[in-house]
């Protein structure tokens, strides 16, 4: 695992705290590699849209090809964890 | 993507791929979440497919008033203005279908074509009854147990199951059956959204402003008789009443029905759909 995959994993759990304030979540502990957008953080399919968005903006690259992470046999994933999002960044950023 | 505000509200939208405008409606409680997976992602090899929340929906910000599919249809006006869109071609599910349906109707030389998919136009079918398509789905019947309304009484069915559901949701009920797609249907996170649309329709005078008709039949037939239409309708759609008025003002219009088809078939027989959707598009450009 690169180092720099785990300093993403710090960085995104970041973004994500700030993204879900206002959530009403139920979700209380700390965010790690393991944590899930949709299982534990209550993301929707817009809401994974949006973070995308976040996401470009924090490691200040546009046009990543998301659609590698979110999208299977044309259709979202069931649900990614911030450790999956991480590896792929690390890869392209 | 980006923010722009149309009428003092800000509106979410977001554009992917490069060509000719398409343009994407969704529906009630839905998002632009709605289309991209399934139809923006594949489709933006070919065009430029733009997005947008609706008022009150996703990442736009939700105002007091101003969601009658005219007020909507101003409003694409306004973002199609703000993004120099001068002419596409327009698709709209549900409700989305209506406000595409004024849209065109009012700027008919800006749309180069009109999909409309399975929407129950308030003009030409002012009641939605449970008669008008009486077979329910395994998540229907679940939920009618549940609700304790007489659904053969109901004069908008469609909407008031929305609620229902959208209720049962926020209250973090679990519903023992899942259909191939139901609203709110994503998991816990589901929630947060029925939530908003719950107090959507809580807004004073919102719920009669989803009902109200825009331009009228004869206007309708008059305003659209040389703009390429395609309907897709679901086999099992309450808003069939509506694909029948629709044909028979607008001759012109090519018609499909989507075998065991429900209302979200957009989402669960995508890959039928969307292949009818590019072929009409192919043939009117």
């Amino acid at each position: 695992m690169s180092v720099t995959s785990d300093t993403l994993v710090i960085q995104l759990s970041e973004l994500l705290q700030d993204f879900t304030q206002d959530w009403d979540n139920d979700f209380d502990g700390d965010m790690t590699r393991e944590t899930r957008l949709l299982a534990d953080l209550g993301f929707e399919s817009i809401d994974i849209i949006q973070l995308v968005v976040a996401i470009e903006q924090m490691v200040k690259k546009s046009k990543l090809p998301f659609n590698e992470l979110l999208m299977k046999d044309g259709r979202y994933v069931d649900d990614l964890s911030i450790g999956q999002i991480a590896d792929f960044l690390s890869q392209r950023v | 993507m980006g923010e722009t505000v149309v009428g003092g509200v800000k509106l979410a939208w977001q554009q992917i791929g490069e060509g000719p405008d398409l343009v994407f409606v969704h529906g009630l409680a839905a998002s632009r979440a709605f289309w991209f997976a399934q139809y923006a992602l594949p489709l933006s090899a070919r065009f430029r497919c733009t997005m947008y929340d609706l008022r009150g929906h996703g990442y736009s910000d939700r105002a007091p008033s101003g969601y009658s599919s005219t007020a909507l249809a101003a409003e694409l006006a306004g973002l199609l203005d703000a993004l120099e869109i001068e002419r596409c071609d327009l698709v709209g599910h549900s409700y989305g279908g209506g406000v595409a349906l004024e849209y065109a109707a009012a700027h008919a030389a800006r749309v180069r074509s009109l999909t409309i998919m399975d929407t129950k136009v308030n003009a030409l079918q002012p009641r939605q009854m449970l008669a008008d398509m009486p077979y329910l789905s395994p998540f229907e019947i679940a939920v009618a147990e549940r609700s304790g309304i007489d659904w053969s009484q109901e004069e908008q069915i469609g909407l008031r199951f929305l609620e229902v559901v959208a209720r049962l949701k926020a209250a973090n009920e679990t519903l023992p059956t899942r259909d191939a797609v139901t609203p709110f249907g994503e998991g816990r996170g589901a929630a947060r959204t029925a939530r908003a649309w719950i107090d959507l329709i809580d807004l004073p005078g919102v719920r009669e402003q989803l009902l109200l008709p825009g331009v009228d039949a004869a206007q309708l037939a008059q305003r659209l008789r040389d703009t390429p239409l395609l309907l897709i309708y679901g086999e099992r759609s309450r808003c069939m009443p509506s694909c029948r008025s629709l044909s028979a003002l607008l001759p012109q219009a090519a018609i499909e029905t989507v075998p065991e088809g429900g209302h979200f078939f957009p989402l669960s027989h995508a890959a039928t759909v969307r292949p009818s959707l590019e072929r009409f598009l192919d043939s009117v450009s």
